[in-house]
């Protein structure tokens, strides 16, 4: 199943909740995070990780319709966790936030086969968006990255 | 009513400290601003009970925003976040005015004791701090080569470092290219160093930048 025939899946089974599984090593940003989905898929269940193996494990354990993982974080980073998820659950989307500037991380986290790269600043803005465009099957590039 | 406000570049740790704020103060008013010189201008125009404010921000960092609200509203309590690790930059944002310093890391669990004790016009010390505190009173001989630096010229020497050129620092400030070239002058006497290259991996090494 690619990522769009797993949007299509949330789409066409109304009853099924949308499954996000957010991951970053601060409290804080996970809050904001988690506020900031809710207002827009208000009735959306929303896991947390903390650090990169608990996120690879989470993402194993239960059906997520979307990753979105922070690229710093303690035990190996948001890049070592989109490879382990790639490797093992390659249709799930993988929305990387990162406080680097899109360029050059962007093309890089695509060539690993992350479906998008944001960075922190503009995530407010974007982040539905990216969100969206994600699920819907496609990749959210920035504006501004390069390859 | 309390009436706090947050200063922080990043909307989404904006967002998560005013739902913080709110679940403890539901009564609250929480204002936001994203850079340095709008917190500055807020706090002259408007009464606030609290400030809490990001030392990492474009253009002027949380640390000038904080010498200059201590300048025109000294009593008006300042607790400083960020992301780096707290001995870095812990005692010097509290020498220079600061309630509290807290780690992003940590805000969470540490937020809400920190405004109740700066409200009372006393320092908010986690129990890092006051080890390094312990230390540097200890340990006076064994400072840091960058302890030696005034606050502008640590703003300077973390530009430098991070490879932003004399006229783009110039800019940032306000000042002129010979004042820049002159505080460099004076950061390389003060640390021992010839380049700049230097800098940088003093600052990398440090976990300044």
């Amino acid at each position: 199943m690619n990522s769009h025939e797993h949007f299509l899946l949330f789409t066409t089974t109304k009853s099924s909740m949308l499954k996000i599984l957010i991951a970053d090593d601060h409290p804080i940003v996970r809050k904001g995070l988690k506020d900031l989905l809710l207002e827009e898929f208000n009735t959306a269940h929303i896991g947390e990780a903390v650090d990169t193996p608990t996120l690879v494990s989470k993402a194993k354990a239960e059906e997520w319709h979307i990753v979105i993982s922070d690229l710093s974080m303690p035990g190996g980073g948001g890049l070592e966790a989109l490879r382990q998820i790639k490797k093992e659950i390659p249709a799930l989307p993988v929305l990387i936030l990162s406080s680097q500037p899109s360029n050059p991380y962007a093309a890089k986290m695509i060539q690993e086969g992350a479906s998008g790269y944001l960075n922190k600043d503009a995530a407010a803005d974007k982040l539905i968006d990216a969100m969206k465009c994600i699920l819907d099957g496609k990749h959210y590039i920035p504006t501004d990255a390069q390859y | 009513m309390i009436r706090i406000l947050i200063a922080d570049d990043h909307a989404i740790v904006r967002k998560g400290l005013k739902q913080l704020l709110l679940e403890e103060y539901p009564s609250a008013t929480v204002e936001e601003v994203s850079d340095a010189e709008t917190l500055i201008k807020k706090t002259i125009t408007s009464e606030w009970d609290i400030v809490i404010c990001d030392l990492s921000m474009p253009g002027r960092s949380g640390l000038d925003a904080l010498r200059q609200i201590k300048q025109s509203s000294p009593q008006l309590p300042v607790l400083i976040m960020s992301m780096h690790p707290e001995d870095q930059y812990a005692l010097r944002v509290l020498k220079a005015g600061a309630s509290a310093y807290l780690g992003k890391d940590t805000i969470h669990d540490e937020l809400i004791n920190a405004i109740h004790t700066a409200r009372l016009g006393k320092k908010y010390i986690t129990p890092s701090i006051a080890e390094k505190l312990a230390d540097a009173f200890e340990n006076d001989t064994e400072k840091d080569n960058h302890a030696a630096l005034s606050d502008r010229e640590f703003d300077v020497f973390k530009l430098i470092a991070a490879g932003k050129s004399v006229s783009e620092i110039a800019n940032q400030f306000s000042l002129s290219i010979t004042t820049v070239s002159t505080y460099r002058s004076r950061i390389l006497e003060k640390m021992n160093m010839r380049s700049n290259a230097e800098m940088t991996r003093y600052a990398l090494e440090k976990g300044l930048i």
